[in-house]
């Protein structure tokens, strides 16, 4: 893990990309895997050659294999980056870890106390449907810069208990110091 | 002309015959260079999972997929370039 939760921080949530968005991307792989098997299918139905005329059944094992195995390193590869795709909702932060490529890794940490709104969007009638979309979280700083997490399931309901866990935050924080302010009243009487 | 060992290209030929080009080292050199990739491929895609997944047993039940996959295909893509030299 590239992160660590202090002793008293709760996780509340544990997010990973919807599969839609992991199906979006091997779709084409899948296609490239499937496509060889259809053509050798029609070749082998049609009675005008063999494919034994054209090489000898030992090289169409070894091209077969050559090419299901690169197809099965591509999927790994492609779920790899998905699997590692992680967004951890805590009482105290969201940490979004993102690996973009095989040696490319990328972790945000976003303090709640910085967090100043929260949009989820759902583009399309598949992102509907299938209920995933885009989150945009803006935190507090001079650009107010949105860090955006895309194809996230259940925006509606991760924007609705992050937006929970930053007023609880702010209410325990308002009561922190009305508390200590009435000591310090105190004191000075 | 000369292809491989033992391996005559005929020239001559109008037709395409697989056997005119037909090299016995290239299959097993194609062969041991995607059994290479595959190990360090594997090693990488291992280290990815056990270091940064969240769950043990995912990674490890990755790694036994992964592996027995790609050891059926490599039995098929050594077995014909076998063959074939």
């Amino acid at each position: 893990m590239t992160f660590h939760v202090q002793p008293d921080e709760t996780i509340l949530i544990k997010l990973r990309k919807h599969w839609f968005v992991l199906l979006r991307e091997n779709i084409g792989i899948l296609f490239a895997g499937v496509l060889p098997i259809v053509a050798l299918a029609i070749i082998s139905i049609s009675d005008s050659f063999s494919l034994s005329e054209i090489a000898p059944p030992a090289v169409w094992t070894f091209v077969g294999a050559l090419w299901f195995l690169l197809i099965w390193m591509t999927l790994l590869t492609v779920w790899t980056n998905y699997y590692l795709d992680t967004w951890i909702v805590t009482d105290r932060r969201i940490i979004y870890i993102e690996q973009v490529a095989l040696f490319r890794r990328k972790v945000v940490t976003l303090r709640i106390e910085r967090i100043q709104d929260v949009t989820d969007e759902m583009h399309g009638v598949i992102e509907t449907l299938l209920g995933f979309g885009t989150l945009r979280i803006q935190t507090a700083g001079p650009t107010g810069e949105y860090t955006v997490i895309e194809g996230i399931p259940h925006p509606d309901k991760v924007r609705n208990r992050i937006l929970d866990q930053v007023d609880e935050y702010t209410e325990k924080m308002n009561d922190m110091y009305n508390n200590a302010g009435v000591r310090h009243d105190t004191n000075n009487e | 002309m000369i292809l491989g060992r033992g391996v005559f290209q005929n020239t001559a030929a109008s037709t395409f015959m697989w056997h005119t080009i037909y090299m016995p080292s290239f299959f097993i050199a194609v062969a041991i260079a995607m059994t290479l990739v595959f190990i360090i491929h594997i090693l990488i895609l291992t280290y990815h999972w056990f270091r940064y997944g969240l769950n043990k047993a995912v990674a490890s039940l990755s790694f036994l997929i992964y592996v027995s996959v790609g050891l059926f295909l490599l039995f098929f893509l050594i077995g014909a370039s076998i063959a074939l030299s």
